[in-house]
């Protein structure tokens, strides 16, 4: 989507008479994107699934006073990032464990999780990216699966496109070498 | 928002996987998960917008805050009566001391009062029976006048 696209989005959304339609058309366009870059997060579909929902409700909430600083979907990953770790740490409350230990969890949750499709490298490499710590993490998705300029990245995590490369860097080593000594 | 930008970045290299078989999806979703999930979070956000709008009638609003108010003026009372009764009485004290402890007291400090209490008057005989009224108002008297210059010269102090 576009910057013009998106600015007709919020003008249609800011006009009451529109405002559902707009909606509508901005959860059909973001909501597979979205659904990915959380279920990376969280692993499991229905908690994935959930995390999406709340996204969006609060996307809807606050999409009025959305000054336009960032573009609409940095700023719609910014809130499913958000909302993604708040649910890991409700998470690692349950089970008394650090955000970071949460990924061993989803790891054998990984697994076991009939909801993977991929082979045994796709298997691996999702069990490496868990081991990275949640930013180095969250950067690796963001560059890697979705493609995301660094500067759109340090929008949506709010760290400088310096650090942001830098955390790159050590993820891409990090799971070369997870992978390596598993094969 | 094809990443374009730089070609120098490190590129995940495993030996033997090409990018395409990594970048594959891992992960499954349920059958016809994405046609529904519009109208499910169209669905999700209305709900959402008239539980904030609509304040909806609950008992728990009135009987928690009516329970706290409740607690607390039950713990004020139960406190005041419990401070009531660690401040012990005259009858409480005495309650509590056994009869070998009052005797015991009695032996120690023996007084007029314990005396006259100890006296049995149904066998009491005065020795002077010849007392006349003229001494009764002599003894009276002479009383007052001590009582009275006493009196007096303390307020001259």
């Amino acid at each position: 989507m576009t910057d013009d696209q998106d600015k007709d989005l919020l003008k249609r959304f800011r006009d009451p008479s529109s405002r559902n339609m707009a909606f509508t058309e901005l959860v059909n366009r973001y909501q597979e994107r979205l659904y990915w870059h959380i279920r990376r997060i969280v692993v499991d579909h229905d908690d994935a699934d959930d995390v999406l929902q709340n996204t969006f409700i609060k996307a809807f909430k606050n999409l009025e006073g959305f000054r336009e600083d960032s573009q609409l979907f940095t700023w719609l990953y910014r809130i499913a990032t958000n909302e993604a770790l708040t649910f890991l740490k409700r998470k690692k409350r349950n089970i008394f464990a650090s955000l970071d230990d949460v990924s061993h969890t989803l790891s054998s949750q990984l697994e076991e999780d009939p909801g993977l499709s991929g082979d045994a490298i796709q298997l691996k490499l999702q069990q490496a990216i868990l081991t990275l710590p949640t930013k180095q993490r969250l950067v690796f998705n963001m560059k890697y699966f979705d493609e995301m300029k660094y500067e759109e990245i340090a929008e949506v995590t709010g760290t400088s496109v310096g650090a942001l490369k830098a955390s790159y860097h050590h993820a891409v080593k990090k799971i070369e070498a997870y992978i390596k000594q598993m094969f | 928002m094809k990443n374009t930008e730089n070609h120098n970045e490190p590129k995940l290299n495993l030996k033997g996987f090409s990018e395409a078989d990594l970048k594959r999806n891992a992960f499954k979703t349920p059958e016809g998960y994405f046609e529904n999930l519009t109208p499910r979070v169209m669905a999700s956000v209305r709900a959402s917008e008239q539980n904030t709008s609509r304040p909806t009638f609950s008992w728990s609003r009135i009987l928690v805050p009516s329970f706290g108010i409740a607690a607390i003026a039950f713990a004020s009372w139960f406190f005041l009566n419990q401070s009531e009764n660690l401040t012990p009485t005259f009858d409480t004290v005495l309650a509590s001391l056994s009869v070998e402890e009052l005797t015991m007291y009695a032996d120690l400090q023996p007084s007029e009062l314990v005396t006259y209490e100890l006296v049995d008057y149904e066998h009491l005989e005065l020795s002077e029976t010849h007392i006349s009224e003229e001494d009764i108002f002599e003894y009276l008297e002479t009383e007052e006048e001590v009582e009275l210059n006493t009196i007096i010269d303390e307020i001259e102090i």
